[in-house]
């Protein structure tokens, strides 16, 4: 039966790991190996039944062959939930005072070098906000969803958790294309996924949708250690135009991707890209404790039981 | 009586701030996870007075209804360390895989390779009521179980090495460990776990310029503060290792260590260090006592 086997774990040679002193490289065998034990021990702690194992098995199978896959009207009933979130965000983007800085370090938009999107939107590619769950709760009517679980229930075949978030607007502007707007791998896990909630119709390349290489989950050029950020013409030449996917989405569509995949946010042009990004992570991303981000205490307590496995990675503060 | 939580100075943590304010999260965070009461935390109370005073307490006897399962756990690491391989550590002979008779002379120590998992036994010392309940007045907050440690020490006249310098642990900015020895350690000789009292909360400016120390500027610094913590078979010894200490040199005879860490935060900040537990020992613990197993992988 499906749900009876581990999930398939890309090969290691075609992953992406940064190892302690910053340096590209691979991750191993043995990293591999830790996130079967992380999926077994949460099939240990968590009970999980095989029907919900079972249930998105085609957006999985889907994930497994292409990379990605976009469910349309997922958060139809949420729209007002969404714009609540783009309206916090521009909020704190004004200047709004933050409850709560990121211990992440360097991040747009924090602390004393706070940034305001009105000086900066046409000399920076993009601001977001830090430890976007605590300082905006509404988003955990989004990230604790019960499709978006099942989803990732499906994935990891055990009960998952919430790893890193991101918010954050992109700019349309002329500057060039520069660090998440070129092709990349992510380095968390071997095995994660991402979902990517638009706050706001994102309807052509030149919008800046989150843009995919199908198939390169599991085959990545001779020379992928030779750099971190790939222009798009090396992309297109290896893997070819009709693999690069643009991924359009209306405000309440749902995209998931496997992001040790390569991928890129394309460049905004047109209108400004408004994006809540959600890593669903069978261990701590990165397996760094001190990435783990914060959720609201009345947040976690308001929480049904058994969504309380989601937060295992998670802070919790009043 | 107080149920404050005494976490040491950010001078006294080697990443400093940064580091005390994770670890005082992590501890926040499973308060709001697993609330206690204030009975819980207080339970053992004398201890943690002790730990956050001397930074060691001996618990006499705690074990001397159990002094088989003490025998059975060293006939296990025995049994380990006679065949050598991977599933032992070594001290100073990384990479070797020769039987403790063997290397008897020329190694400092021989362990046992993810103990839990080999010798499940540990777990009915581990997730004894008294020692969680030491940790949760320690941490004033559900602690969790760290790494282990079992290992046997030979008596040899090699000189000291590794972890017979003084050392401040640093796996985390808080942690508490649970020293159970497998045979008596009566004297100096027998190779004591050494502390310097108090010396977790109290530092020189100079702490981090070496991470191993040598005898002598550490009895200039503490003077009479240190103590060879001796103890019988059945005997459980804890303290807050962050402060210095050692393992003394065993000239006499070979020591039989347990050494449990309780923690209340992953050490390193890091999940490729957690060790495994056994399916079959997990699901056997009390609901209560899951969450000591955070931090551990669950193993068939």
């Amino acid at each position: 039966m499906w749900s009876n086997k581990l999930p398939q774990i890309p090969d290691p040679k075609n992953s992406v790991s940064i190892d302690p002193t910053g340096a590209v490289t691979l991750f191993t065998q043995e990293d591999k190996d830790r996130v079967l034990s992380s999926i077994n021990t949460r099939r240990a702690r968590y009970g999980i039944s095989d029907k919900e194992i079972e249930k998105e098995k085609g957006i999985v199978e889907k994930l497994y062959s292409k990379g990605w896959a976009k469910i349309e009207n997922v958060f139809e009933n949420k729209l007002k939930t969404i714009d609540k979130i783009s309206d916090k965000l521009n909020y704190f983007l004004d200047g709004g005072d933050l409850h709560m800085d990121s211990l992440l370090g360097k991040q747009v938009g924090e602390g004393e070098k706070r940034l305001n999107q009105i000086e900066v939107r046409e000399k920076e590619l993009f601001l977001s906000i830090p430890e976007p769950l605590y300082n905006i709760p509404t988003i955990s009517d989004i990230i604790f969803d019960d499709r978006l679980v099942g989803i990732a229930k499906s994935f990891f075949r055990c009960v998952p958790s919430i790893g890193t978030l991101n918010l954050r607007k992109s700019f349309a502007n002329n500057l060039p294309e520069e660090n998440t707007t070129l092709y990349h791998v992510d380095p968390n896990s071997p095995y994660f996924f991402k979902a990517f909630v638009y706050l706001r119709d994102v309807e052509s390349p030149e919008d800046g949708p989150f843009t995919y290489v199908e198939g390169s989950a599991n085959k990545k050029p001779d020379n992928l250690l030779s750099k971190y950020r790939w222009p798009d013409e090396e992309i297109e030449d290896f893997y070819g135009a009709d693999k690069i996917k643009h991924l359009t989405a209306k405000k309440g569509d749902l995209v998931i991707a496997m992001t040790t995949g390569f991928h890129k946010g394309q460049k905004c042009r047109t209108r400004d890209r408004e994006l809540l990004t959600i890593d669903y992570v069978c261990h701590p991303d990165s397996w760094q404790a001190k990435k783990q981000m914060t959720i609201k205490e009345d947040n976690f307590l308001d929480l049904p039981l058994d969504k309380i496995p989601l937060t295992d990675f998670l802070h919790i503060k009043k | 009586m107080s149920i404050n939580l005494k976490l040491p100075s950010s001078h006294c943590i080697p990443r400093g701030q940064p580091d005390l304010d994770r670890q005082l999260k992590s501890i926040l965070t499973r308060t709001a996870r697993y609330p206690l009461t204030e009975e819980e935390l207080t339970k053992e109370q004398g201890v943690v007075d002790s730990l956050y005073g001397k930074g060691w307490a001996k618990l006499e006897g705690l074990l001397s209804d159990r002094l088989d399962l003490i025998d059975t756990i060293k006939d296990k690491l025995d049994y380990f360390l006679d065949k050598g391989g991977d599933e032992c550590k070594y001290g100073l002979l990384k990479g070797s895989d020769l039987p403790q008779s063997e290397v008897r002379d020329k190694e400092l120590f021989m362990a046992v390779a993810n103990p839990l998992y080999r010798v499940p036994e540990i777990a009915e010392i581990l997730f004894l009521d008294k020692l969680v309940d030491i940790a949760k007045g320690f941490y004033k907050c559900m602690p969790a179980v760290g790494t282990l440690n079992l290992r046997k020490s030979f008596a040899n006249n090699l000189p000291p090495d590794q972890t017979n310098f003084y050392h401040c642990d640093k796996n985390c900015p808080f942690l508490l460990k649970f020293f159970i020895y497998l045979n008596d350690v009566d004297t100096v000789d027998d190779g004591p776990f050494t502390y310097v009292e108090g010396s977790a909360y109290e530092k020189p400016s100079n702490w981090m310029q070496s991470h191993r120390w040598p005898d002598e500027p550490i009895k200039e610094c503490y003077g009479d503060r240190i103590k060879h913590l001796t103890a019988k078979k059945g005997d459980v010894l804890t303290a807050t290792t962050t402060g210095f200490h050692k393992g003394q040199k065993v000239v006499s005879r070979d020591r039989g260590l347990l050494t449990l860490n309780f923690v209340a935060c992953q050490e390193d900040f890091s999940a490729t260090s957690q060790m495994d537990i056994k399916k079959e020992t997990f699901l056997s613990l009390p609901e209560e006592k899951k969450p000591l197993t955070d931090f551990l992988y669950v193993v068939e």
